[in-house]
């Protein structure tokens, strides 16, 4: 070996270990917490949870993921290490992540913290998993000048028809956009329908949307299409709402602040009528999930138990996210019950049934939509469409 | 090594430093993925590097330094991949079987552990014996203190240990508990930790800084049998052929596992009329899409290019700068921008004419709207290399068959064209095959609907192979069927690959005449 040889080799070796040497990791000797959110709960969770990491001595990191991606990255990051110890998420995702065998249960959380119905959302094929944070259910928003609050299915469309008289320009009553699904479930179960039949324990994922229940009312659908309390021209922005001319319209919390920015109707909110059939919305929970894969368990599930569950991370969760906190405690809580609007979502949230949160909702939602959009365009018959979108969601799932 | 003189003295450096960047990589990834089980990747990365050095720090060698580290790339990004995908169209990874056999046990037997009694939260501190050993304390509700570690639990002497007015461990004869600082060292060890409990089966689990959890697994797998067993009911679950444990009424335990299944997948795409009704109608549209696309960019790039090329044309860079605009722009943002155009009741287009064209939701529009929108974004493509391609024919060519009183119709049709269309062929089979997967642009501007009414969401009418591939991989069934969609890519890729063989036979005999 020459010396210009000896040269280059010792050069190349020095470039390597002076490279190889920066990726050394550190170790610290504090207890750690590391927790995936997206970006709209990542501020929250920071806010909620820095009481706690300060008393307990833990450095809580919240690493923000897109909320697309987080399913995605917490099956593929998880068995490699990588994972985080906590992932915050809505409860439909539990029947994947489940079924993926990627999170762990939590079964030492007190049910009586949470609504029965709060609970159903984190049970997965009979087990509990997860901490539920806050929940959310949409609701019926009346514009106060123009029509009153329905009691029942049937005052709703004597009200709207009065209103088809009475307003100019008038387009259309109850602002349901086209082919909105989730929120207009409320409707859908005033007619008797239902996604998955619900046995008491479980989903029964071969009686689908509605069945014969709702075949029975479902002439009514077409119906208002042809008598103006839907409209297929119904988009989603709220326009017609917002601009005084349709009374009724069905929002979740999750729209006031655009509502409150976007117009000065006087409005309330209460809950959606019922039917031949009770009326409920979606329960919807975002819920602290334990990975299977996490570093650090035993802070995550002190947390989980000793904190997360309890009123007064209820309480600093709703102070600045400003919503429903699920702990039942921090909802009774004078602070929480001063908010007008949460107070009106809250009055329907009884009647809230969970999402289905089995896996298998992935083939419902594109053909339940495609039903809604047959009949607003009259397409087709609602009776036909349910029936055709059940057939094709038991071909989906089948199996 | 002899450095010779024309090297510069830059040029070595740069040299150097690139290959210690490599060595580096190498030396720090290899470690990592053997740690990580997987060899087949560190020994790629090895010998590539070892490779690469080699050929690099020699004189010899110089057509390899072109083309060895584009095939090393080559091999790692783009066979790699379709060989693995290829493996996994003949197994059922998609939602719940993502993991191997022994992980999902580990799953489901840990997911099985019930907490034992109403009281099963038991106040727990963590200590050192004189020895120095760490260990567990735990009161248990019958009212004694136990130490317990991995392997066995004991009784301590009643008066030996103290407990405050809230029950909490207060001081025990012997022992030393750990300070926080000591404790936030080792808490995380007892993650998966278990301390034998007082009866068969029973276990504690640190539950949280001062508790553990009395549980017991509901579930056990005898390795023997390989089997599950329900040890409430004594049900048995056993392995079936696709990778998840049955019991006897038909119920699946969760999580399953990654199981080879052989042709199942290929089996379901063709024989199960759920999947086989839409593939043919994808496949049709899949071949007739990129073949409208390539005939209409082409004759529409040539007229223009010709036109352009006339003598007469005279700001003719003006009109290939605004022609090659489209080309340059982002396709994501153009396909977008014609997305809100083509919107049927706020749309510029159905704003202009006089009807409104259901452009994104009738299905023959819907397919009329992604041909357009494709032969926008392509056009400029085939100006460009037309335009080369006249500019490279021989002028002699066509001013002799002009001088033998050819009419300018002939000149085109009999001697331009057939040129033009030789020269160009290669391009325009590269252009049809680069359109049977243009996942982009279906995905962006129909996603593939409108919705085939009959195939319960999963395929659209504008859907080509590749997007309905991406449809049933992340809509069907549980959720993602990786499985089904490598099957169906593995067709798509087949096809790609005859046709791609077959038309460049072809090409290279049309070269042969010509």
């Amino acid at each position: 070996m020459n010396k210009k040889r000896l040269g280059v080799t010792g050069a190349i070796a020095t470039a390597a270990l002076v490279l190889s040497s920066f990726v050394a990791p550190a170790q610290a000797a504090t207890k750690n917490l590391l927790i995936w959110a997206d970006s709209g709960k990542a501020p929250s969770v920071r806010a909620a949870i820095a009481p706690w990491a300060k008393a307990n001595g833990v450095t809580a990191t919240v690493v923000v993921k897109d909320f697309g991606t987080v399913r995605d990255e917490l099956i593929t990051a998880g068995p490699k290490g990588l994972g985080p110890d906590l992932v915050i998420a809505p409860h439909d995702w539990l029947g994947g992540l489940a079924a993926s065998g990627v999170v762990d249960r939590v079964s030492n959380v007190s049910s009586g913290n949470y609504a029965s119905s709060t609970m159903d959302a984190i049970t997965y094929k009979g087990l509990k998993w997860g901490v539920p944070v806050d929940v959310e259910n949409v609701a019926l928003v009346v514009n106060t000048e123009l029509a009153k609050a329905p009691k029942t299915l049937d005052e709703l469309e004597t009200n709207c028809a009065a209103a088809k008289a009475a307003i100019k320009n008038f387009k259309v009553c109850l602002e349901l956009p086209k082919g909105a699904t989730y929120h207009s479930y409320p409707l859908f179960t005033a007619l008797g329908g239902y996604i998955f039949k619900w046995n008491g324990k479980s989903y029964n994922l071969k009686d689908i949307l509605g069945g014969k229940q709702f075949q029975a009312n479902a002439s009514k659908l077409d119906e208002y299409y042809k008598s103006g309390v839907l409209s297929k021209d119904a988009a989603w922005g709220f326009a017609e709402f917002y601009a005084g001319r349709a009374p009724y319209v069905i929002m979740g919390p999750w729209d006031i602040n655009d509502l409150k920015k976007q117009t000065k109707v006087k409005y309330s909110i209460v809950p959606f009528p019922s039917g031949k059939f009770p009326s409920a919305p979606f329960l919807g929970v975002n819920a602290f999930y334990l990975s299977k894969y996490a570093k650090n368990k035993v802070t995550a599930r002190s947390f989980l138990t000793g904190y997360a569950s309890g009123k007064e991370f209820g309480l600093a969760w709703f102070k600045d996210s400003g919503k429903q906190p699920a702990n039942l405690e921090a909802q009774a809580d004078p602070a929480v019950k001063a908010n007008a609007e949460l107070a009106g979502f809250a009055s329907f949230s009884a009647a809230a049934q969970p999402m289905p949160n089995v896996p298998q909702m992935g083939s419902v939602w594109g053909a339940w939509e495609n039903a809604l959009n047959a009949v607003a365009d009259n397409k087709s018959t609602a009776s036909a469409a349910f029936t055709t979108a059940a057939a094709t969601i038991k071909k989906t799932i089948g199996s | 090594m002899k450095i010779k003189n024309s090297q510069k003295l830059p040029g070595l450096f740069i040299k150097i430093f690139l290959l210690g960047g490599l060595n580096a990589f190498a030396l720090w990834s290899v470690p990592v993925l053997i740690a990580d089980g997987r060899f087949l990747y560190a020994a790629y990365i090895a010998i590539s590097t070892l490779i690469l050095d080699y050929i690099f720090l020699s004189s010899k060698f110089v057509a390899a330094k072109y083309i060895v580290p584009g095939a090393i790339l080559l091999v790692a990004f783009q066979i790699y991949p379709a060989i693995y995908t290829g493996y996994i169209a003949f197994t059922n990874f998609s939602v719940g079987h993502e993991m191997n056999k022994q992980s999902a046990i580990d799953s489901i037997i840990s997911n099985s552990l019930e907490p034992v009694g109403d009281d099963s939260i038991l106040p727990m501190r963590l200590a050192k014996t004189p020895e120095g050993s760490t260990v567990l304390l735990i009161k248990e509700s019958d009212g004694n203190l136990y130490l317990g570690n991995a392997q066995s639990l004991k009784k301590l002497p009643p008066n030996s240990w103290s407990v405050d007015a809230e029950g909490n461990i207060q001081s025990v004869e012997g022992f030393t508990f750990l300070t926080d600082e000591e404790i936030a060292l080792v808490l995380e060890q007892y993650s998966n930790y278990f301390v034998p409990g007082l009866e068969e089966n029973v276990k504690y689990r640190v539950a949280d800084f001062t508790n553990v959890e009395r549980i017991t697994p509901t579930l056990q797998y005898n390795s023997a049998g390989d089997y599950v067993e329900n040890l409430l009911t004594g049900e048995i679950y056993k392995p079936n052929k696709e990778g998840a444990f049955v019991g006897a009424d038909g119920v699946e335990l969760e999580p399953g596992w990654t199981a080879r299944i052989g042709l199942k997948n290929l089996e379901r795409v063709i024989g199960d009329e759920r999947y086989r009704t839409p593939l043919v109608k994808v496949m049709i549209w899949t071949f007739v899409y990129p073949f409208l696309v390539v005939m209409l960019t082409f004759f529409l790039g040539l007229f223009l290019a010709l036109t352009i090329n006339h003598p007469k044309i005279k700001p003719k860079k003006l009109y290939r700068i605004l022609l090659i605009v489209p080309y340059a722009m982002p396709g994501v943002l153009s396909i977008l921008t014609w997305k809100g155009m083509l919107n049927e009741s706020y749309g510029i287009v159905n704003k202009l004419l006089p009807g409104a064209v259901p452009w994104l939701s009738d299905p023959w529009w819907a397919k009329v709207a992604v041909v357009l929108v494709q032969v926008w974004a392509g056009t400029p493509y085939m100006f460009l290399i037309a335009t080369g391609a006249i500019q490279a024919l021989s002028t002699e060519i066509v001013e002799a068959s002009e001088v033998d009183g050819a009419s300018p119709r002939q000149v085109f049709w009999n001697i331009k064209l057939p040129l033009v269309v030789i020269a160009l062929t290669p391009l325009l089979i590269a252009s049809y095959a680069y359109n049977f997967s243009n996942f982009g642009s279906i995905y962006l501007l129909t996603g593939g609907g409108p919705v085939m009414y009959d195939s319960g969401g999963v395929a659209g009418h504008t859907d080509i192979l590749i997007s309905y591939t991406y449809n049933l991989a992340f809509t069907a069934g549980k959720g993602r069927d990786y499985g089904l969609a490598s099957a169906v890519s593995f067709i798509n890729f087949l096809i790609v690959a005859v046709i791609s063989i077959q038309a460049f036979r072809r090409s290279k005999q049309m070269e042969n005449i010509n």
